[in-house]
């Protein structure tokens, strides 16, 4: 029932993210028709480019949850109880409680990022005549790979802020991130961001290995600290 | 089976500046319906969240079960055998009270469908309607449901009663006692509505400022304890002490009101050695034993 | 429901529960061999403790009011009937008496000192027959 209770509280979520990657879909369907060289502005690479590192962004943002901090109490002078104290007197262990939470939010990003390649496929002619589908098979591997960490930031927030304030902290933190890897000096294998555009499978033919490990090292890290928090914190 | 089903020695426990629980001794015994009473901010949800595990004692130890609260393995094995119900009464706002009522029954076997029916029908739950739009008597009584049907050795009820009606408090107390009649169930609720708690409890445990004043049988405290009115043939013949066991005594003029803890036999006899004494005794409610016991201190 | 009880008395619930019980087999509403609600319903209807209830019923079975069958209930014992209609016939020698004293005249308050003093010298006779002394 966890699953089904993680299901509940992100389902609207998910749409939201959802309507949020047609947006960028909206924006494919002009670049589809002018064929243009790769990388040229307003090719159709870059609307790719920018869309599913930013779907994936919010995505992290939205969905990551630690299964036990969840609503702001109706009456916030109280402090951060609401339906926590219920949660925590159920027969469940808190990390249970928080692996099951985060797998929820995990799947449902890998199948946001999924359905937004397919949807880039079906409905970008011009992408098809320069890529194959391993390579965009390839790239939604990229992408989701590159997202752990950032999903692993908004899984750490969650264990002790409520959703609202996690999802603006964990956006935040992702844009903070973001112009750390545009505008700063930052190592090939760490950088996430460039990895999800110029170094990933549709552009650079290769798979940005350093950075995906790095990217799944640390969201590994973040969950496994986001396990110690809940288990020692209070409520 | 163990004698007491929960057991606190020396619980100590502070927040930053302020010392919440200090050196808290509790013993509830197996199958008693308990009446926690205090004052707001005596340490009462305190206790109980160490209890449930939501919290870490700074030092002392706390027993559900004969099982160690601390320890988050045995924390598990005791809540699995636990109906609670919070202080604020909140749920998840996004379940409707049908979905609630299924998530909830996923986590216990001996889930009882009859009392699940029974309630949804006398509580008049409307099972479609999403918590958010319930008022915060409909959520009381909704915990409520939750924590009895789980087939619990062992009911914590934080102010069960908070927040109803008269009528709906009458149907929740009889409820709770007809399931202590039937199941045997442990009853540990705090509340503030003593004469309530003076009909329906057998124990009773008084706490004020983090430390428990006052524990025991209600019949044998409601015993001990005695007013004695003493009408003196002079104001002035008055003694300054009192022997061991009174806990005040007022005087108005000829008249000498005594609240005796115990040794209620010595005291009267000290009193009718006053020339000219006249010595009635009355029997204490459980209100005045309440309100001399976290003034005083 | 036969029976009820005040918490905010004082006088212990149990003890409340006792003189209940007595009194219904005085006015008759309980008879030999009726059977008491049982312990549960007694503490549904009333909102008690039911250990307070158990204890009611122990006591009473202490006193042969009532007897406690193993699995079956409490029921009424016949001696406290014989007591009972030994009350009901005192009370109607009683009644006949306080009737004339009112009509002689006499007020309320003058009738109980009356009766008080019956009973002391009543006490004294039997406390000089047995050869105790007693203190006022």
């Amino acid at each position: 029932m966890l699953w089904y209770k993680g299901w509940l509280e992100t389902r609207y979520r998910l749409l939201f993210c959802i309507g949020w990657a047609t947006v960028f879909l909206a924006l494919v369907h002009p670049a589809h028709t002018t064929p243009m060289p790769l990388g040229a502005k307003g090719s159709v690479f870059s609307v790719v480019m920018l869309s599913c590192p930013m779907v994936v962004l919010v995505g992290c943002a939205m969905l990551g949850g630690s299964g036990v901090v969840t609503q702001p109490t109706l009456q916030a002078a109280k402090g951060l109880h609401g339906s926590t104290l219920y949660t925590l007197s159920l027969p469940v262990s808190r990390v249970r409680l928080l692996a099951v939470r985060a797998s929820v939010g995990w799947l449902e990003i890998i199948g946001l990022v999924s359905l937004l390649c397919v949807s880039l496929w079906v409905l970008a002619p011009a992408l098809r005549t320069v890529a194959t589908p391993l390579q965009v098979v390839k790239y939604a591997a990229t992408i989701i790979a590159c997202g752990s960490m950032l999903y692993g930031v908004s899984v750490l927030l969650a264990t002790f802020l409520d959703d609202q304030w996690r999802t603006w902290g964990a956006m935040g933190i992702g844009v903070g991130l973001w112009w750390l890897c545009g505008y700063a000096k930052v190592p090939e294998a760490t950088n996430i961001f460039r990895a999800m555009r110029e170094g990933s499978p549709l552009m650079a033919h290769a798979m940005p290995w350093g950075a995906m490990g790095f990217s799944v090292a640390m969201g590994v890290a973040l969950v496994i600290a986001a396990a110690k928090v809940v288990q020692a914190r209070e409520y | 089976m163990t004698e007491y089903v929960i057991e606190t020695e020396q619980l100590s426990k502070s927040y930053k500046d302020k010392a919440a629980l200090r050196g808290l001794d509790l013993r509830v015994p197996t199958g008693s319906i308990f009446g926690f009473l205090g004052r707001n901010g005596a340490g009462k949800t305190t206790t109980i969240k160490t209890l449930m595990g939501l919290l870490h004692a700074d030092s002392g130890s706390a027993r559900v079960f004969g099982l160690p609260a601390s320890d988050a393995n045995s924390a598990v094995a005791i809540r699995r055998r636990i109906g609670f119900v919070t202080e604020d009464k909140e749920l998840y706002p996004y379940m409707t009270v049908e979905e609630i009522i299924r998530f909830t029954r996923a986590f216990f076997p001996a889930w009882r469908d009859d009392l699940e029916r029974r309630y949804v029908e006398m509580f008049d739950l409307p099972l479609k309607r999403r918590i958010t739009e319930l008022s915060k008597g409909m959520r009381s009584k909704l915990m409520l449901l939750l924590a009895i049907c789980r087939g619990a050795d062992l009911l914590i009820l934080d102010e069960p009663t908070d927040g109803l009606d008269p009528a709906a408090i009458e149907d929740v107390l009889r409820e709770l006692v007809s399931i202590a009649a039937t199941n045997g169930t442990t009853m540990f609720f705090s509340s503030h509505q003593l004469s309530e708690v003076d009909l329906v409890a057998d124990h009773i445990g008084i706490i004020d400022r983090g430390k428990m004043v006052a524990t025991g049988s209600l019949d044998d405290i409601k015993a001990r304890y005695q007013h004695l009115r003493v009408v003196l043939d002079d104001a002035r013949q008055a003694p300054v002490r009192w022997g061991d066991g009174v806990e005040s005594a007022r005087q108005e003029g000829r008249v000498v009101t005594l609240l005796v803890s115990r040794n209620a036999e010595a005291i009267a006899a000290q009193a009718q050695e006053l020339p000219g004494a006249v010595v009635e005794r009355y029997p204490v409610t459980l209100k005045e034993i309440f309100l001399e016991h976290v003034r005083s201190n | 429901m036969l029976f009820r009880v005040n918490a905010s008395s004082g006088v212990p619930l149990y003890l409340q529960l006792m003189e209940q019980v007595k009194h219904a087999v005085e006015t008759g509403a309980l008879r030999e061999s009726d059977q008491l609600p049982t312990i549960r319903k007694v503490a549904e209807d009333l909102v008690m403790n039911p250990n307070t209830v158990v204890r009611a019923y122990r006591e009473l079975e202490h006193e042969g009011v009532l007897e406690l069958r193993h699995g079956a209930g409490a029921f009424i014992k016949g001696a406290s009937e014989s007591r009972a209609r030994l009350i009901r016939k005192a009370q109607t020698a009683m009644d006949a008496t306080i009737e004339r004293a009112l009509q002689m005249g006499l007020s309320e308050d003058e009738l109980q000192r009356i009766f008080a003093s019956g009973m002391a010298k009543a006490d004294e006779r039997r406390g000089a027959a047995a050869g105790t002394e007693r203190r006022r």
